[in-house]
């Protein structure tokens, strides 16, 4: 038996198979699947959409990169780790179209550096990064935040495109804050639909409604559409597992549960329809994408759906009750700050008390 | 004869039950050749220690000539670990050789070589087994060496309870892994047989015959043997959905329709489990009264031409089994003993096949994949539905890597029986079962510490209270003496009280009786001496 010696790649130890999933294809899906809705964004509200998110991710790889250098690692990570993108999409996916370029990097810098990296980088985090950077300027620049401006004329008052060139320019002005053209001022993604209710979806169903003017750019059917291409990218995501259906259904049937039980009821008269809740890019992209974050949800299934039911009533509780456009956004920070807690409920339930040290 | 498909229903029940996970099948490669019987190595070798077994003492020496079927070495007390010859030869050396363990470590082994010939000690076959009483076949089973892969096995034939049900473990869920499937197609017969045996001599009422429904031509052979067995009443067949992997308590579960309470051991639900290579080795120890010398091993893997299942001698070295099979030592990447997904790797071609030995897998480059840098956890759950026990891995994770020793408890770490399904699944690649093995580490040496810390510390309390004892008595009894001075035996004895001018007194005439002595003596030897000593002796 002449047997040449064994390789001794290193020390295995079993399981030596794997299943072959991977984090980072998981989170690759998570962007593609977001694109249809920023494709749609971007028809009706103008090539600003693009210009957000571009900066976005350009400013998250620099404070990415900035990161590791400080921690003394690869910088491979940075390429093989894509969680980060993930926080920098959703927050261009939610943006403002016009809005100043300066505070898409406030934005950015408070979701990756104070959000996610103080906190010690991916898996760390008590909160999603992106309504972190989200919230951040819905309670410092809240006008700039709740409006989008939307480049239909140009400095001579001539009525253009939002997606041709000087609809490009209209955008960059805006960001640049040195607006001579004049835009739209018209209502943000996660804002209550407090101003919506007129053209909405249901107005689009009814019929009798200009359908070229409703489906071209800078039309008002573009909330409704987002929304549709969220659901439709959350539906996406089901079907190739990258996120379980308990959280999404946790929060839309409590939404719909809620708007419905509670209709009659004097006093909430203009906000009880369903469709007025469901209309919007809000829910979808909430209960689909937000509030889904694996590292910010609980783990159990029942669990899951508790946390989705506790965002569902606190989206219809803030929107009818309160008056802060950012009621989708806290609903999702408040379902992230009980986490810990509902886990450690849970746990209790399946291991009994040792399990948690809980009395 | 019964066959049990469980019902449409059930069946979905138990596949709910059955958490775990389906990794890809690798079987068919090894399954395509019979089963077949291996030519004579020159050399085999019989490790001393192993993993989990009381370490053996040799009864021959080098140099002994030894006949097969001879018992070579066995533990202390000559129940545990026995080790017989494989074959006819002589014992050339005991020495340090590697052994199949997850360290690549060396340990004392029997080397013996064989003569060829292949000559039999005298054996005692028993035609009529049904006769035979069943502490009889308890001792033939004892004495053959048979190898008790879990606890509620064999072991606990002495349990009070009488058991119920006689599981024969068929399952065989690990990818890679064949032997069993490929021992029912040829032997089913043989495999009844066992079973029956084992039915007597434990007395349990029924006896199932567990198997994944994947393994039809076993089933089929199963079958055809139990049909034309008539007389095989109380033997049932019940086939389970694939999965992996499915536990003791599952399998327990499963067969007797109930739920295992945690807190309740597999052996007191009245069921007593053997796997088929043990079925089969009590067939051949009960009836031909063989020890138990050769165990089926599935070799495979992509490095090799014809992967199959053989009859392996113990004590075979795995590097001529691989060469049996046509290995490819340039694509050969990772040895592998044990199954895919439990098994360890090996660090020589030398490492003898011992009765533990299911699998060895020669991996080509790529067949498994290469280690990757784990990520962090992001805590997405894939690893909860994949535990076949039913604990929270993601959260074990954290407690492991805090060190929080009661969370692991709390979480019920000890019950982790380190299938690695969880750490298939886990899309951060973090290696969870080497975690989990670590945090046992932390647990049985804190637990050690406890045991040994208490031991001390009744050590130090019964040495505090025989202290105190002492110091009582004899305060006691001073303090009698100075309560009672007119006892007259006291002063007679000079006990009554001390006197410092009396003491130096007797003293000075102790000493110079010495001196007196030492002078007679000094003129008798004339040695001279150090006046130090002499003042203190």
């Amino acid at each position: 038996m002449t047997a040449p010696p064994l390789p001794q790649p290193g020390f295995h130890c079993s399981p030596h198979q794997h299943s072959g999933t991977d984090s980072g294809a998981m989170m690759r899906l998570v962007i593609y699947f977001c694109l249809p809705a920023v494709a749609v964004s971007t028809w009706f509200f103008g090539i600003g959409i693009l210009l957000n998110l571009l900066l976005a991710v350009l400013v998250t790889l620099a404070l990415e990169a900035a990161t590791l250098a400080l921690r003394r690692r690869s910088w491979r990570t940075l390429l093989r780790d894509p969680s980060a993108l993930v926080s920098a999409v959703l927050l261009g996916c939610v943006l403002p179209q016009g809005i100043a370029w300066w505070l898409v990097v406030t934005a950015t810098f408070v979701a990756n550096a104070v959000a996610r990296n103080c906190y010690g980088g991916l898996g760390q985090n008590l909160f999603n990064p992106a309504l972190c950077g989200y919230a951040l300027l819905l309670l410092l620049f809240p006008s700039q935040t709740a409006n989008w401006q939307i480049p239909l004329t140009d400095s001579s008052g001539n009525g253009i495109s939002p997606l041709s060139m000087a609809g490009l320019a209209g955008s960059l002005n805006f960001m640049l804050d040195t607006a001579s053209t004049t835009g739209l001022n018209t209502v943000t993604p996660l804002l209550a639909q407090h101003q919506l209710g007129n053209d909405s979806l249901s107005a689009l169903l009814a019929g009798g409604t200009d359908w070229v003017r409703l489906l071209s750019p800078g039309g008002k059917a573009g909330q409704e559409l987002i929304g549709v291409a969220y659901l439709a990218g959350g539906m996406l995501l089901l079907v190739r597992r990258v996120i379980g259906w308990q959280v999404p259904l946790g929060v839309l049937a409590t939404l719909i549960a809620a708007s419905l039980t509670l209709a009659p009821v004097e006093g909430l008269a203009p906000f009880t329809s369903v469709s007025l809740h469901l209309a919007g890019t809000g829910v979808f992209l909430a209960a689909f994408f937000l509030a889904t974050d694996p590292v910010t949800s609980p783990t159990t299934p029942w669990s899951k759906f508790f946390y989705g039911s506790i965002i569902g009533a606190a989206i219809y509780s803030l929107q009818t009750l309160g008056n802060s456009p950012g009621a989708i956004t806290f609903a999702v920070l408040l379902g992230n700050l009980l986490t810990p807690l509902i886990d450690k409920i849970a746990i209790t339930g399946a291991c009994g008390n040792k399990g948690t040290g809980l009395p | 004869m019964k066959l049990l498909f469980s019902n449409p229903v059930s069946f979905a029940a138990a596949a709910r039950r059955h958490r775990g996970i389906n990794p890809p099948d690798h079987k068919q490669a090894s399954l395509r050749s019979v089963l077949m019987d291996m030519p004579l190595p020159r050399l085999l070798y019989f490790p001393l220690c192993l993993t989990g077994k009381e370490p053996a003492y040799p009864l021959v020496k080098p140099g002994y000539s030894v006949l097969k079927g001879q018992l070579l070495a066995a533990s202390t007390d000559g129940n545990d670990n026995l080790v017989h010859a494989s074959t006819s030869g002589r014992i050339v050396a005991l020495a340090s050789h590697p052994r199949p363990d997850p360290f690549g470590s060396n340990g004392e082994t029997l080397i013996l070589e064989a003569d060829g010939e292949d000559r039999w000690i005298a054996l005692h076959p028993a035609t009529d087994w049904q006769t035979l009483p069943a502490t009889e076949i308890r001792s033939r089973i004892c004495r053959a060496g048979i190898d008790e892969r879990n606890d509620c096995g064999l072991s606990r034939w002495n349990h009070a309870r009488q058991p119920e049900i006689l599981i024969i473990n068929a399952l065989e869920t690990e990818p890679y892994l064949t032997a069993d499937q490929a021992l029912i197609r040829s032997h089913a017969k043989e495999l009844l047989t066992g079973a029956g045996i084992l039915q007597l001599a434990c007395g349990a009422l029924r006896c199932i015959i567990a198997i994944t429904s994947e393994k039809s031509d076993a089933i089929a052979a199963l079958y055809t043997a139990l049909q034309e067995s008539g007389q095989q009443a109380g033997i049932e067949v019940m086939v389970l959905p694939p999965r992996y992997p499915i536990t003791d308590r599952q399998l327990i579960d499963a067969v007797t329709g109930g739920r295992v309470p945690v807190e309740q051991p597999e052996s007191e639900r009245g069921a007593v489990l053997a796997d088929v290579t043990t079925t089969m080795a009590v067939r051949d120890a009960v009836i031909d009264g063989r020890p138990m010398l050769s165990r089926v091993t599935t070799v495979c893997g992509n490095t090799l031409r014809t992967p199959k299942n053989f009859r392996a001698l113990l004590g075979t070295p795995v590097g001529f089994l691989l060469e049996l099979c046509g290995i490819d030592y340039q694509n050969l990447d990772r040895l592998v003993m044990g199954g895919s997904l439990t098994g360890f790797t090996l660090h020589s071609f030398d490492v003898p096949i011992v009765k533990s030995s299911t699998c060895v897998i020669a991996a080509a480059a790529g067949e498994f994949p290469a280690p990757v840098t784990a990520g962090p956890c992001i805590r997405c759950d894939a690893c909860v539905p994949s535990c076949p026990v039913g604990l929270l891995p993601q959260n074990l994770y954290q407690a492991v890597k805090n060190e929080r020793q009661d969370l692991m408890t709390g979480l019920r770490l000890d019950d982790c029986i380190e299938c690695g399904a969880c750490a298939y699944v886990c899309p951060d690649h973090i290696p969870l079962v080497q975690y989990f093995r670590a945090g046992k580490a932390v647990l049985s040496r804190e637990a050690r510490q406890i045991e040994l810390s208490e031991y001390r510390s009744k050590r130090f309390e019964a040495r505090r209270q025989r202290l105190a004892r002492d110091t009582a008595m004899r305060r006691g009894s001073r303090r009698r003496s100075v309560a009672r001075p007119e006892n007259p035996d006291i002063q007679d004895s000079g006990l009554k009280t001390f006197s410092r001018t009396r003491a130096r007194e007797e003293i000075a005439a102790a000493v110079a009786r010495v001196q007196q002595r030492r002078r007679n003596a000094g003129k008798a030897t004339a040695r001279p001496r150090d006046p130090d000593q002499d003042g203190r002796s």
